[in-house]
C-alpha cells in the first residue's frame, strides 16, 4: 500500500470502519445508527478479544463507539487481526449482554470536596442540590474504564454541556466526581484534571492490592448516593461495594 | 545460585524497569515500561537474560553501583561512558564485574536514557504483573543511596582467555541517538483530514518542547493545518499516536500515555521510531519520514530479530563456559 492511499482496511464489515493504526495497532469505529448501538459494536469487539485473545494481540481500549486493538506486528499483522474482528462482530447478534452489577458510591457533595459546585450551579443557572439530584437520581452506565487508572466513564444529563476548566489542576484527589462536557467520572488515582469538580467519595476505588484492582467494568451500574460530610471519615479506605438487588 | 545484586552509590535518576505493564487497560492502566525498548531489549540479550526481565533505567544524570558477588552486566541507550574501578569497559556489550567493583555510568549525551541488564533475575515488587513505575498508582522503585537491588545469578566470575575471544564480543546493532532524529511515521487515521500532510511533516523540523516526558513528546514547529473543524469523540489512542492540538502543537504519545483522546491522529511513529522518541528530550529536534506500514512492520522485525539473536548468541558463549541460565538451556 503506498502511503497517500486511504488506509480502510475491511470494507466486507458493513457495521464498522477499520482503520489501520501504525504498524501495530487497528481502529475500529462502530458506524450503526444510535450511540448505544455503537457502544454495544466496540464494546462486544472488546469482549470478544478479552476471551479469545487472539495470537499476538496485546490489549483493546473500547470507548464510546470505537475500539483500538493493539497487537505485537512482529509476531501478526493487521489481516490477521482484522479477521479476528470480522469473527468477533459475527457473534454479535447472537449474544445476549450479560446482566449488569450495580455498586453503590457514597459522595460527599460540594464544599471542600466539590470545589467547583458552587461555580458550575451559578453557570447552569441552577441550584447545588439540583446539580447533586441530577446527578445522583439515576444509577449511570459504564461505559468504558478509562484513565486516569480505574475512571468509569458514563453520560450525565444536565441542562448544559459542562466545559472543561481553563486550567486543568496539577493533581485531582483519588475519589473526585466531575462532570465535563455531558459526561461524568470518578478520578480513581489522584491525577492532573481538567474536568468541573462536583464531589468526592471515601471509597478507594482502584485498590492496587486487590485482584482485580477494579471492581466495576463496562456495562456496570454506578449508583451515586449523597451523605453528608461527617461520615466521609468513617468510609475512608473502604472498598466499593455491589448493591443487593 | 548465590544472592548478590547492586548497592546504590550514587543514584542519578534511575528506577527498576522492564516492557511494561501488559494487558491491563480494561483497569484504565498504561502499558509503559521502558522509554526505548530496543535498547533495554538489547541490555537483557547481552546478559542472556528474558526480554521482559527487570533492569536499571538511569535517566539524563548517571548512575554509581557497587557489586555485591559476581555480575555480568551490559550497558545500552544513550551514548555514555562506562567504567569499572576506574578502568574504561565497552557499552553495548557483556561486562563482567567482581563482587566489591565499582560500576560507574556518567557523560550520557545523544539520548536520555541508559539502560543497565545483569545477568539473573532482579528482585523487585510488581503491581499487576510489571515492576514499571507509575506515579498515578504511586507505584514503582525509583533507586536511592544505600538501596540494594537483589539479583538472583548463577554467574560465576570469569576472566579466563575465553571472554577475550572475539566470540564473546556479539554482533550488536548499536544505536546512537542524534539530533535531529528522523522519525519513521505512517499515515493516521485523520491523515485526510489535513492539507498536505505529508510536506507539512517532511519538509519541516520540529523541537521538542519543555513539558514533555514518558507520557508524550510536545514538539513546536508548523504542524500540519486540518480541513475539518468538528471535534472528535474520546477514543483509544495509540503508542506513537501524532496528534495535532486546536493549537497548532503536535503531541507525539509515548508508552505512558493516556489511553484516550481526542485529538486528530495524522500520523503514528513506527514501534521502532517509538525507542527513539523515547530517548529525545526538551531542546532536540525531530524531522519525520512517511513510511508504509510494510516497511515499518519489516523494520520491527528486523529489530526484534536482532535481539533474539544477541541473545542466542549470548547464551551459547556463556553457556560453553560453564555458567547455568535462567531457567536452564
Amino acid at each position: 500500500m503506498t502511503p497517500d492511499a486511504a488506509h480502510e482496511v475491511a470494507p466486507a464489515l458493513d457495521s464498522v470502519i477499520v482503520r489501520e493504526y501504525g504498524d501495530s495497532a487497528l481502529l475500529v469505529t462502530a458506524r450503526r445508527a444510535t450511540d448505544d448501538e455503537d457502544w454495544r459494536v466496540a464494546h462486544h469487539v472488546e469482549k470478544e478479544f478479552t476471551r479469545s485473545m487472539p495470537r499476538g494481540v496485546l490489549g483493546t481500549i473500547a470507548s464510546y463507539d470505537a475500539v483500538l486493538v493493539e497487537f505485537d506486528c512482529t509476531v501478526t499483522d493487521h489481516a490477521a487481526v482484522v479477521r479476528a474482528v470480522g469473527e468477533a462482530l459475527a457473534t454479535l447478534d447472537s449474544q445476549q449482554d450479560e446482566a449488569p452489577r450495580t455498586f453503590v458510591v457514597p459522595v460527599v457533595y460540594g464544599g471542600d470536596y466539590g470545589p467547583d459546585l458552587a461555580d458550575l450551579a451559578q453557570a447552569l443557572g441552577i441550584t447545588e442540590d439540583e446539580i447533586v439530584r441530577l446527578h445522583s437520581e439515576k444509577p449511570h452506565l459504564v461505559r468504558a474504564v478509562l484513565s486516569p487508572a480505574g475512571a468509569p466513564m458514563s453520560d450525565v444529563t444536565l441542562p448544559a454541556q459542562v466545559g472543561r476548566r481553563a486550567s486543568p489542576r496539577v493533581s485531582v484527589p483519588a475519589g473526585t466526581v466531575a462532570v465535563a462536557g455531558r459526561q461524568a467520572t470518578v478520578y480513581a488515582t489522584s491525577s492532573p484534571g481538567g474536568w468541573q469538580l462536583i464531589g468526592r467519595t471515601p471509597l478507594t476505588l482502584f485498590d492496587i492490592a486487590a485482584d482485580p484492582p477494579v471492581r466495576y467494568r463496562a456495562g456496570d451500574l454506578l449508583r451515586y448516593v449523597p451523605i453528608p460530610a461527617e461520615d466521609f471519615p468513617r468510609l475512608v479506605g473502604h472498598g466499593i461495594e455491589q448493591a443487593d438487588d | 545460585m548465590t544472592d548478590s545484586g547492586l548497592r546504590v552509590l550514587d543514584p542519578g535518576r534511575a528506577c527498576v524497569q522492564d516492557i511494561g505493564r501488559r494487558g491491563q487497560q480494561q483497569y484504565g492502566v498504561s502499558v509503559r515500561g521502558s522509554s526505548d525498548q530496543y535498547s533495554s531489549g538489547m541490555a537483557c540479550a547481552l546478559v542472556a537474560n528474558d526480554a521482559s526481565a527487570p533492569l536499571i533505567e538511569a535517566t539524563a544524570l548517571g548512575l554509581v553501583v557497587e557489586a555485591v558477588g559476581d555480575l555480568l552486566v551490559a550497558v545500552t541507550g544513550a551514548a555514555c561512558d562506562v567504567t569499572v574501578d576506574g578502568h574504561r569497559v565497552p557499552t553495548w556489550q557483556p561486562v563482567p564485574v567482581a563482587t566489591g567493583s565499582v560500576l560507574r555510568v556518567f557523560g550520557i549525551h545523544d539520548g536520555l536514557r541508559c539502560y543497565l541488564a545483569v545477568h539473573g533475575r532482579i528482585g523487585a515488587p510488581t503491581l499487576l504483573g510489571s515492576v514499571t513505575p507509575d506515579p498515578g498508582l504511586g507505584f514503582g522503585w525509583y533507586l536511592a543511596a544505600g538501596d540494594l537491588v537483589t539479583v538472583t545469578s548463577t554467574f560465576v566470575y570469569f576472566d579466563h582467555p575465553h571472554m577475550r575471544h572475539p566470540l564473546m564480543r556479539p554482533a550488536v546493532q548499536v544505536r546512537r541517538f542524534p539530533s535531529p532524529a528522523l522519525i519513521d511515521v505512517t499515515v493516521g487515521p485523520e491523515w485526510a483530514q489535513f492539507i498536505n500532510p505529508r510536506e507539512a511533516l517532511q519538509d519541516n523540523e520540529f523541537t521538542v518542547g519543555n513539558d514533555s516526558d514518558e507520557v508524550g513528546l510536545r514538539l513546536t514547529g508548523h504542524a500540519p493545518a486540518r480541513t475539518d473543524r468538528h471535534e472528535l469523540r474520546s477514543r483509544g489512542v495509540g503508542i506513537g499516536a501524532v496528534e495535532v492540538t486546536p493549537s497548532g502543537d503536535v503531541i507525539v504519545l509515548l508508552r505512558g500515555r493516556m489511553l484516550t483522546a481526542g485529538y486528530p491522529v495524522a500520523a503514528v511513529a513506527t514501534t521502532s521510531a517509538v525507542s527513539l522518541l523515547g530517548q529525545a528530550q526538551p531542546g532536540d529536534r525531530v524531522r519525520f519520514r512517511l513510511v508504509t506500514t510494510e516497511e515499518a512492520i519489516r523494520t520491527a522485525r528486523s529489530d526484534r530479530a536482532a535481539i533474539e539473536a544477541v541473545t542466542a548468541s549470548v547464551r551459547s558463549i556463556i553457556g560453553s563456559v560453564g555458567v547455568a541460565l535462567p531457567g536452564g538451556l
